[in-house]
C-alpha cells in the first residue's frame, strides 16, 4: 500500500483492542470445544466474578502505563487494603462501610507514595513500585502475623458474592469503573493530557502541563482502584488474606499490553484493556477446567506477557 | 509602522558565561526579523527571553508600549506571543488536531469538543497552504513538511501577535523548506510580527525584512535586507 499513509491494519487492530477481542473469542471457542462446562451459566457467572479484580487493577495500570510509567505494587496493594479493611471490621467492630473506606484510603496512600517518589524524587517507577510491592506485602503480613483474618460480618459479602438481577455486583461495579475511566481517558482534556505525557513528556511540559502533579494523581488513582479491587477480593474470599493479590501485577500488565496499550506509553484504550483482562481471566478459568495445574499457569501467563509485548513492538510504527 | 515589541539592553549570564549582553531590538507588526549568528552567539537565549522561556538578568521588555515582565512562557502567551522550539515539541502519536490543541483542548460540558477542534485545525493548516488527506492519522506518518506545518500551526493558532521560530527549516528538505518559507510569508501578510532564527542565509534573504546579527552575545548589526548581499551578512557574523 504505497499511497496509503498511516498505521498498518495489524497495528490498528492491535491498538484498538481488537486483537484482544479476537483472543477472547478464540480462547472461548477452544475451551468450549474441550470443556462441556465452559459456557455453562454457572461458569459464566464465575467468570464475571473472577474478571472483576484483575480488570479493576488493570484500569489503574492502563492510566499508569499510558502515561509512560509502570506500577508493580498493585498486587500488594490489593492484599494490604483488603487485609487492613478486614482487620478494622473484624477486630474493632467497625461498620463495614468505614472499614471499606479505610481499605480505599490505604490503597490511595500507597499510590500517592509511589507518585511522590516517581514524580518528585525522580526515582524510576520500576524501582519505586518494586519497593512498594515489598513494603506493602510486608506490612500486610507483619500486621496479621501472616494469618488470615476471619470473622467478617455477613454484610461485607455484598461486594464480592451477591448478584443483582443475576449479574454479580462485582462485575457491575467493574463495568461502572470502566465507564467512568473511559469517559475520563478518551473524552476529557485530562485524559488527553495523560496520553500526551506518555507520548512526549517534554512537549507536555512545554505546553504548560503540570506533569508531576499529573503523575502523582495517576499513581494515586491506581492505588485507589487497587484498594477497591482489594475490597472486592476480600469480600469474595470471605476473609482478609495477607497474601491475596500476589502476582496480580503481572496479570494486569499482561491485560493492559494485550489490550493494545503500548508498554512505553502514549497509546492505548481502556476498552482494549477490558478485553485483555477478560482474555487473561478466560485463560486461567479454562485451564482450571482442563485441570491444568496452577504451577503451569504461572509459566503460561509469563509466556502470554512476553508474546503480548512482542506483538506490541512488532506492530509499532 | 508602530513597534510591537521592544527589548532594551537585555543581558543574561549562565554561571560566569555571558550569553547575551546589552541587546536592544524592536519588531513591528507585519515584519519578519531574522536573527543570525554563529553557534553560541546568543540567538537562542535572546529569543527565549522574548518568549518568556528565559528571564533576563538585566534589561526590560515593552509590548505595545507597556512595560511587561514574562515569568514563564504562559505570561508571554497571554500577550499573543508563541515560540516554535527547535526540537519539534509535537506528540508523534497524536493527530494534527490533537497536537494543535494539546494542553489547550476545547471542551463542552466537561468533554472535549472534537468536531470544533478538528475544524479549527483544518482552517489553520489551510492558512498555511497544507491539506491533509487523512486528518485522523498520527503525525508520525506525515512528511517532514507536514509535521512542521502542524508545529507551526500550533504557534499560528495561538500566537496572534508575535511568532518566534527557532530554525524552522533546519531538519527539512528543499521542497519542505520552501513550504515553510511560504507559511512565513502568509503569516506576515496577516499582520503578525515574526522573528526567525536561521542559519540559512538564502532563506533569510528571501523571507526577512530585517536581519539582526549576533556575535558573542552582542548585537553587531541590525539592517534592512533590501540594502544587503549575503556576503555582507556573513562578514558581520564572523568579523562583526
Amino acid at each position: 500500500m504505497p499511497n496509503k499513509l498511516g498505521p498498518s491494519l495489524p497495528s490498528r487492530l492491535y491498538a484498538s483492542g481488537g486483537a484482544a477481542l479476537l483472543g477472547v473469542l478464540g480462547a472461548s471457542c477452544c475451551f468450549w470445544i474441550f470443556s462441556s462446562v465452559f459456557l455453562s451459566p454457572a461458569n459464566l457467572l464465575n467468570l464475571a466474578r473472577q474478571v472483576a479484580v484483575v480488570a479493576l487493577v488493570s484500569v489503574g495500570m492502563t492510566f499508569v502505563i499510558i502515561s509512560g510509567g509502570i506500577d508493580l505494587s498493585v498486587g500488594s496493594v490489593v492484599g494490604l487494603s483488603g487485609t487492613l479493611a478486614a482487620a478494622a471490621i473484624a477486630h474493632t467492630q467497625m461498620h463495614p462501610f468505614v472499614g471499606a473506606m479505610i481499605g480505599l484510603a490505604v490503597g490511595t496512600c500507597v499510590g500517592i507514595i509511589n507518585g511522590v517518589f516517581v514524580a518528585f524524587l525522580r526515582v524510576p517507577a520500576i524501582v519505586t513500585t518494586l519497593a512498594l510491592l515489598s513494603i506493602a506485602r510486608g506490612v500486610a503480613l507483619q500486621s496479621t502475623n501472616g494469618q488470615p483474618i476471619a470473622g467478617l460480618t455477613s454484610s461485607f459479602s455484598f461486594l464480592g458474592r451477591s448478584d443483582v438481577l443475576g449479574v454479580p455486583v462485582a462485575f457491575i461495579l467493574t463495568a461502572l469503573v470502566y465507564l467512568f475511566g473511559i469517559l475520563i481517558l478518551h473524552f476529557t482534556a485530562v485524559g488527553r493530557h495523560v496520553i500526551g505525557i506518555g507520548g512526549n513528556e517534554e512537549a507536555a511540559r512545554l505546553v504548560g502541563l503540570k506533569v508531576r502533579i499529573y503523575r502523582l494523581c495517576i499513581y494515586g488513582a491506581a492505588g485507589l482502584i487497587s484498594g477497591f479491587a482489594g475490597l472486592i477480593l476480600m469480600s469474595r474470599l470471605g476473609s482478609g488474606q495477607p497474601t491475596a493479590g500476589g502476582g496480580l501485577e503481572l496479570s494486569a500488565i499482561a491485560a493492559v499490553v494485550l489490550g493494545g496499550t503500548r508498554i512505553t506509553g502514549g497509546q492505548g484504550t481502556l476498552i482494549g484493556t477490558f478485553f485483555g483482562a477478560l482474555l487473561i481471566t478466560i485463560l486461567g478459568n479454562g485451564l482450571d477446567l482442563l485441570n491444568v495445574g496452577s504451577f503451569f499457569q504461572l509459566i503460561f501467563i509469563g509466556v502470554v506477557l512476553l508474546v503480548a509485548v512482542v506483538i506490541s513492538r512488532a506492530t509499532e510504527g | 509602522m508602530s513597534v510591537l515589541l521592544s527589548a532594551e539592553k537585555l543581558s543574561k549570564s549562565y554561571g560566569g558565561v555571558r550569553a547575551i549582553e546589552d541587546v536592544t531590538l524592536q519588531i513591528s507588526p507585519g515584519e519578519v526579523g531574522a536573527v543570525v549568528g554563529d553557534n553560541g552567539a546568543g540567538k537562542s537565549t535572546l529569543t527565549k527571553i522574548l518568549a518568556g522561556a528565559v528571564r533576563p538578568d538585566a534589561g526590560s521588555l515593552r509590548f505595545e508600549e507597556r512595560t511587561v515582565t514574562f515569568h514563564n512562557p504562559k505570561d508571554a502567551q497571554r500577550f499573543g506571543i508563541e515560540m516554535l522550539q527547535q526540537d519539534l515539541a509535537i506528540v508523534e502519536d497524536f493527530n494534527a488536531a490533537q497536537n494543535l490543541f494539546f494542553g489547550r483542548e476545547l471542551s463542552r460540558f466537561g468533554f472535549m469538543h472534537r468536531k470544533k477542534m478538528s475544524h479549527v485545525t483544518q482552517e489553520v493548516l489551510g492558512q498555511l497552504g497544507v491539506m491533509l488527506s487523512d486528518k485522523s492519522i498520527p503525525v508520525r506518518f506525515l512528511s517532514g513538511g507536514q509535521r512542521q506545518a502542524v508545529a507551526i500551526g500550533r504557534v499560528l493558532a495561538w500566537g496572534n501577535k508575535l511568532i518566534i521560530l527557532d530554525e524552522p527549516t533546519a531538519s527539512l528538505g528543499v521542497q519542505e523548506s520552501r513550504q515553510v518559507l511560504e507559511m512565513i510569508k502568509r503569516m506576515r501578510s496577516d499582520g503578525r510580527a515574526i522573528i526567525v532564527v536561521s542559519h540559512n542565509m538564502e532563506h533569510v534573504m528571501e523571507t526577512a525584512d530585517r536581519v539582526i546579527v549576533m556575535r558573542r552575545g552582542r548585537k553587531v548589526g541590525d539592517l534592512a535586507i533590501a540594502d544587503l548581499q549575503i556576503t555582507d551578512i556573513v562578514h558581520l557574523i564572523v568579523a562583526g
